[in-house]
């Protein structure tokens, strides 16, 4: 169906408007339950020690911001209140590595921790199951300096942890594109390690089956998935205020579809009906 | 010459293939050692992919700004885009110990200097412009199903009841219209998450696991394939 341009720009408008209004006049009108799936990353994380490693693979770039961004702050904020070490990683696009900079260094600052002591971020390494495979035996040799360009010969935690086989307790992979596999295939299989996953809204489909099997424990997808985790750490941030837009936008496209069946089926009621009786 | 184009590199595939294979089943320390220097050299190899692929697309470009081809003032932002980001990055001077107070400014270097003129082009222009074009994903969505999401047949009907189905399923909103329905009841799965659960627990997993079973299958013949020297479209030319 062709669709005229006042047409195009009265859509266009609502999903505008849907997408402003609720972040300029914000409210907090629906709960946002939290899903099995995020409660189990959530709980991994809350079952773990004081004193234990976990790594957090930044595998996403700023088209998945958004998203995903709020999601690494959320379990970032979540791992440091519990007094875990993190390292972090990008696998998927160098420039994945910025934002996972930011986001060590900002939520680092947050908690007090100690760039290198506390945590690391690594940065971006092409070939991804090379590296994966490489960390799991010796992280040093893969990443002999780290994102910041500091060695990472002596830098205290890689002598706490030098590789991730036994070295991690956790792994939680926020993915905009296909990393998760190579995670699971080369990383947590073999290494021995749980691994939970955070994607898009539009991968969340495609990964539902890892986390069905059980190869990832747990899994959250889009913005509603790291809402739901900012409500579980009880700090709300970018990823609450967003749900209200992402809730009206969702409803609305329900009734673009609807109202374009609608019209659809008129149009072919239309075509059937004689003609005289049609005029 | 043949012989260096076409032999050496089917030798050189077979060898680190079946090597390859073999440690990964072989737990001694001599084996994850050989296999851990093979993929440091795998993770060089590829930033060299990396340095031909910013050849390629910049000559690209630059032959369609040569040739005056329509669209070239596009190719004219990114070749500039890519200069003046790469002029930015180069550290001209060392950068201040990390933590260290920075006491001059100091534009040029990587990420590492958050004050710098690469970082704030990054977080400034880079991170902003790519979010942007993604979301303007949502304008085209909402365009086309209001334009093309059709109940024409009875399998296009079960798709579109699906995605309605899922997509308020994933929303508070949407969840909020069954939220009278107590848990607790019979008629709890009648609660919208708890469709969407059952959707994508079942149909959708089902459907997925069938095509990641696939693709793992094709993945293991292709390699199979490239070990033994029967496909060799990967060293290009076709000739």
């Amino acid at each position: 169906m062709h669709v005229r341009p006042v047409e195009r720009a009265v859509l266009y408008i609502l999903i505008a408007l849907g997408v402003f209004l609720p972040l300029i006049f914000p409210f907090d009108r629906w709960p946002n339950l939290p899903t099995p799936e995020v409660e189990a990353v959530y709980n991994t994380i809350e079952n773990l020690q004081s004193g234990d490693t976990i790594m957090v693979a930044v595998d996403f770039d700023p088209s998945s911001e958004p998203e995903l961004y709020p999601m690494l702050l959320a379990v970032m904020r979540h791992a440091f209140s519990k007094d875990l070490y993190v390292l972090g990683v990008c696998l998927f696009n160098p420039a994945g590595a910025g934002l996972g900079m930011t986001a060590f260094t900002t939520v680092g600052d947050e908690f007090g921790k100690v760039n290198g002591t506390d945590y690391v971020f690594l940065g971006y390494k092409p070939n991804m199951v090379a590296v994966v495979r490489g960390m799991n035996q010796n992280i040093g040799r893969m990443f002999t300096v780290d994102a910041f360009g500091r060695s990472t010969r002596g830098m205290p935690i890689i002598q706490r942890t030098p590789r991730l086989r036994g070295g991690i307790k956790y792994l939680v992979d926020l993915a905009a594109g296909e990393t998760v596999r190579p995670w699971v295939a080369y990383g947590s299989t073999p290494g021995g390690y749980p691994m939970g996953a955070g994607c898009t809204a539009v991968s969340f489909a495609d990964y539902f089956s890892f986390y069905q099997s059980g190869q990832i424990n747990g899994l959250m997808g889009g913005l509603k998935a790291a809402a739901e985790y900012e409500e579980l750490v009880h700090m709300k941030g970018a990823a609450s205020a967003g749900m209200n837009s992402q809730s009206i936008v969702h409803v609305l496209l329900v009734i673009f579809i609807l109202l374009g069946n609608f019209l659809y089926v008129q149009s072919k009621l239309a075509e059937r009906r004689p003609k005289g009786e049609a005029r | 010459m043949t012989f260096m184009r076409r032999q050496l590199p089917i030798i050189i595939a077979f060898v680190l293939g079946v090597f390859t294979f073999i440690i990964f089943f072989i737990p001694s320390a001599a084996s994850q050692e050989a296999g851990l220097t093979l993929d440091s050299w795998v993770a060089i190899i590829s930033a060299f992919a990396m340095v031909l692929g910013i050849n390629s697309i910049l000559g690209q470009h630059i032959e369609r700004v040569g040739k005056r081809r329509p669209g070239y003032g596009y190719s004219w932002v990114l070749i500039l885009s890519f200069v003046a980001m790469t002029i930015a990055w180069i550290p001209w001077w060392r950068a201040p110990e990390l933590g260290a107070p920075v006491t001059s400014y100091y534009p040029w270097g990587g990420l590492e200097n958050t004050t710098g003129v690469f970082s704030w082009m990054f977080f400034n222009m880079m991170v902003p412009m790519q979010a942007t074009v993604f979301s303007i994903l949502a304008f085209y969505i909402a365009s086309a199903a209001y334009r093309s999401f059709r109940a024409k047949s009875s399998q296009a009907l079960v798709l579109l009841v699906a995605a309605v189905l899922v997509m308020l399923g994933r929303v508070p909103l949407g969840t909020s219209l069954t939220g009278w329905i107590s848990p607790e009841s019979t008629f709890a799965w009648l609660r919208l998450e708890n469709i969407t659960g059952w959707l994508l627990n079942v149909p959708n997993a089902a459907g997925f696991r069938g095509i990641v079973l696939g693709v793992g299958l094709g993945i293991i013949a292709t390699s199979v394939r490239i070990i033994f020297g029967i496909e060799k479209t990967y060293m290009g030319g076709g000739d």
